[in-house]
């Protein structure tokens, strides 16, 4: 688990790469996250645009998209 | 076990509205869809696993008598699109497009490569004999390990492995490696007593649907698309065939049939983008129906598996440490369910200290597609025959030591936020206290048979997704619910119940109807477990809301302000006025009004299902042939809107695990040819071979739900493989790693067992 400041998911996506230099590069592909890849935000899955609002001290997961039969 | 809430709908058991219709053949499903001028199609399949496609002349087919039109994969746009798929898996469409009409290479056996439209099925099956195509055969390659190394042969020579974002050098079969990791898995094996590893494998299975794929597809001159078909999602399909097409949405209109079961792979389309290019061609409605062969060796079966599993736990049974390497078969193109399998491996347990590694790999094998459960069967399997094992080296009861184990609300998964509120715990508990459990098992049963008793736990995710439906409020009180998602298991009936229940009236006097694309908003497809859940919510909402359209309908009738109007049951009030909903009706209707209302709702739903199963063997220690003599499954299902259809869901999961278990297999020979493609030798389970499943439903309220309804349909089909397996050790003290569990493997490992004894 690791802390990281932003407004919106592209704002977090740049506090963390400043932390840890490349995560951008395998987050993000142009203004979404990169295909395949779903984020959470306190337990609640949202759309993966890089504008997405987050919610002051949310806990933030990033996950594979999981699909189901 | 109950919850205190009493409802007058919910928990009780009606008849579904579309059971006499399927009973007695009036229903109509893929292939009963027949329209004015329609013709056939029939599709040319490659018969090698891997090859280059120099040419392919269709010139004699095309001049055949009877033949309308031909099409290859030269008629398919070249599109690069990635769409969400089914329960937010993403799937590239120019991978799709390539898989109904194979694009310069064909990647398996049954890989469509060209297709005739003709008069009948019988002269599109003589034109298809006359299309010549030119193959440069290439090397195979069939199993998981083989396609990992270096030197394998290449499906895509322009595949590059994924580690979590970061691109490999050099192309590979390995579309992708995930990895979930927490705490210090070193360290926590340093802390174990006792360290169980053991590698599985795991072949490819079909999800073994009776009723065949079927399309129709009518291109009519002003670029109006319909398709009838058999599927999941007709909202999917109409998006997949417009992406593939590069078609406008808004001239694909798709009209679903019922459906004679999916389990996963009625969700992409094979047939559908197909009729639809004949049926442009020829300027007639196309019909496609595919028999069992092809829909064996050319759809999408669940994959085949290698996978290694090490788990440390200390003298107390408290697990210290878990490792699982998982490498699954994607088939011809990249998205094996690699990150369910990821998800759900340890899923029934607190852990502390956990590596998981997914490998995607590509193998000359039709693309995988999703089975009940995706992934999680595989996974769980080699998990909790791991658990079981822990087990026997501690002395400890297995049932003891899961509920000991067990995950709840906070514990960490991987891939995801924190368990919200779970049953995992609630359902060992319950196995404890079942009479299964509680009934000493009689071990010996004659000279070459032994009995043993064997448990396993599972977890399937749950996802909302998003519904819509429409309600019609008729002059009589009754309400026309159009609801958008296809009936599978029994949902007419679980989505009528909950408006029936929120709307205070009963059951009998809702009617629903699956409808089409152009008739009803948006919804996601009927997966994931979701329609009970996700369109019940959303017919919860629906009932809410045509409540506060009758209440001030009637507000303005009886001239009082709508918030006066009170509603209980189906009683609306408001000072010394009361009329109950049939009078709401008529009054409405007099006034020459409707109430017709429509509701799109997406709601989350963090949950997820657990189960725990016991289950009772008998071995022929001489064949090898394994009876299942009693079965108990036990499953949080949350809320049981219609108990006899939870149960049915519960037993048909295990019925199809049972069938995983102990027979079905894809059966390739080394040239990559399917050898069993057809239901005599693909051997399916019986109702000659299952006993009456027992089912003991738990009730552990889902809070992201207005009546705690959990998705049931998937996690029964993940237990019975690690079950089967351990009830056979306590048996005969082999322990089977490799499925199905077949009496040639069974009989082979128990020679060896005596062998090294004598």
């Amino acid at each position: 688990m690791v802390s990281a400041s932003g407004s919106t998911l592209g704002e977090l996506i740049e506090s963390l790469d400043s932390q840890y230099p490349g995560l951008k590069a395998r987050l993000v592909e142009g203004e979404r996250l990169r295909s395949g890849l779903a984020v959470f935000v306190n337990g609640i899955q949202i759309p993966s645009r890089l504008n997405a609002r987050i919610a002051a001290d949310a806990d933030i997961y990033f996950s594979p998209a999981i699909a189901g039969g | 076990m109950t919850t205190e809430k009493q409802y007058r709908v919910i928990g009780t058991r009606p008849v579904r509205p579309d059971g006499v219709d399927k009973v007695t053949g009036r229903a109509v499903y893929g292939a009963d869809v027949t329209l004015p001028r329609m013709i056939h199609g029939k599709i040319l399949r490659s018969p090698h696993a891997h090859a280059r496609i120099r040419g392919i002349d269709t010139r004699e087919a095309e001049r055949y008598p009877g033949v309308l039109a031909v099409v290859t994969a030269e008629d398919l746009p070249d599109v690069d699109v990635v769409l969400a798929v089914g329960e937010g898996g993403d799937v590239n469409m120019r991978d799709a497009s390539h898989n109904i009409m194979a694009s310069g290479k064909v990647l398996y056996q049954g890989h469509a490569v060209a297709a005739v439209a003709a008069v009948s099925p019988h002269v599109a099956l003589e034109a298809l004999k006359r299309i010549k195509v030119d193959y440069e055969p290439l090397p195979p390659v069939l199993d998981v390990r083989k396609a990992m190394a270096a030197d394998a042969p290449l499906l895509h020579e322009d595949l590059f492995t994924d580690t979590m974002g970061q691109r490999s050098e050099h192309p590979s079969n390995i579309a992708s490696h995930l990895i979930a990791e927490e705490g210090d898995i070193e360290q926590g094996f340093r802390e174990a007593s006792v360290v169980v590893e053991r590698e599985f494998v795991t072949h490819t299975v079909h999800q073994g649907y009776i009723e065949p794929h079927a399309a129709v597809a009518e291109w009519r001159d002003d670029g109006q698309l319909t398709i009838w078909c058999s599927t999941q999602g007709a909202f999917s399909v109409r998006e997949q065939v417009a992406q593939i097409l590069k078609h406008p949405i808004s001239q694909v209109k798709v009209v679903p049939t019922e459906i004679g079961g999916g389990f996963g792979g009625k969700i992409s389309v094979y047939l559908e983008p197909v009729a639809a290019l004949l049926s442009r061609k020829a300027g007639r409605p196309v019909k496609m129906v595919m028999d069992r062969a092809e829909v064996l060796a050319a759809t999408g079966p669940t994959p085949g598996t290698y996978m290694k599993v090490k788990v440390g736990a200390d003298a107390q049974g408290n697990i210290t440490a878990a490792h699982a390497y998982l490498a699954f078969e994607a088939g011809a193109y990249p998205g094996s369910p690699i990150g369910a399998g990821c998800t759900t491996v340890f899923a029934p347990y607190r852990l502390k200290n956990v590596r998981i590694d997914g490998f995607d790999v590509l193998v000359n094998k039709p693309k995988s597609n999703a089975y009940r459960a995706p992934g999680a069967t595989q996974a769980e399997f080699a998990a909790e025959v791991v658990m079981d094992e822990i087990c026997e080296k501690l002395g400890m009861d297995p049932l003891e030591f899961r509920r000991k184990n067990g995950a709840k609300e906070g514990d960490w998964r991987p891939f995801g936020p924190p368990y919200t509120r779970i049953g995992a715990i609630e359902c060992v508990e319950a196995a404890q206290a079942s009479e299964h459990w509680k009934t000493p098992l009689v071990k010996e049963a004659g000279s070459s048979r032994r009995r043993g008793r064997g448990v396993a736990s599972g977890y399937w995710m749950n996802w909302g997704g998003t519904s819509s439906c429409t309600g019609r409020l008729n002059p009589d009180g009754t309400v026309a619910l159009l609801e958008g998602s296809t009936d599978i298991g029994g949902t007419r009936a679980s989505i009528a119940m909950q408006f029936a229940e929120a709307f205070g009236i009963a059951y009998e006097r809702v009617r629903p109807q699956v409808v089409d694309t152009d008739t009803v908003g948006y919804n996601d497809v009927t997966g994931g477990s979701r329609v009970t859940f996700g369109t019940g919510y959303a017919a919860y909402a629906l009932a809410k809301q045509m409540q506060r359209e009758i209440a001030a309908k009637l507000a303005a009738i009886w001239e009082v302000d709508p918030e006066s109007v009170t509603v209980e049951g189906d009683r609306y009030s408001a000072g010394d006025k009361s009329v109950n909903l049939v009078e709401a009706a008529n009054l409405i209707s007099e006034q020459g009004q409707q109430v017709v209302t429509s509701v799109t709702t997406t709601p989350h739903n963090r949950s997820g299902a657990f189960a725990t199963h016991i289950v009772d063997v008998e071995v022929d220690v001489e064949t090898g042939k394994v009876e299942i003599l009693r079965y108990t499954a036990v499953q949080d299902v949350g809320k049981a809107i219609h108990p006899s259809y939870v149960e049915g869901q519960m037993q048909g999961g295990v019925a199809q695990g049972i069938g995983w278990a102990l027979n079905e297999e894809y059966i390739y020979d080394e040239n990559g040819s399917l050898r069993n493609a057809s239901l005599l030798d693909y051997r399916m389970p019986t109702a000659l071979d299952i006993p009456m499943i027992e089912t003991i439903l738990v009730e552990v309220f889902n809070p992201d739900h207005p009546y705690g309804v959990r998705g049931v349909g998937e996690v029964p089909i993940v237990p019975p493989p690690a079950a089967i397996s351990n009830a056979i050790y306590d048996a005969v003290g082999v322990r089977m790693t490799t499925l199905p569990i077949s009496p040639a493997r069974l009989c082979a490992e128990i020679m060896a067992k005596n062998s090294a004894r004598a």
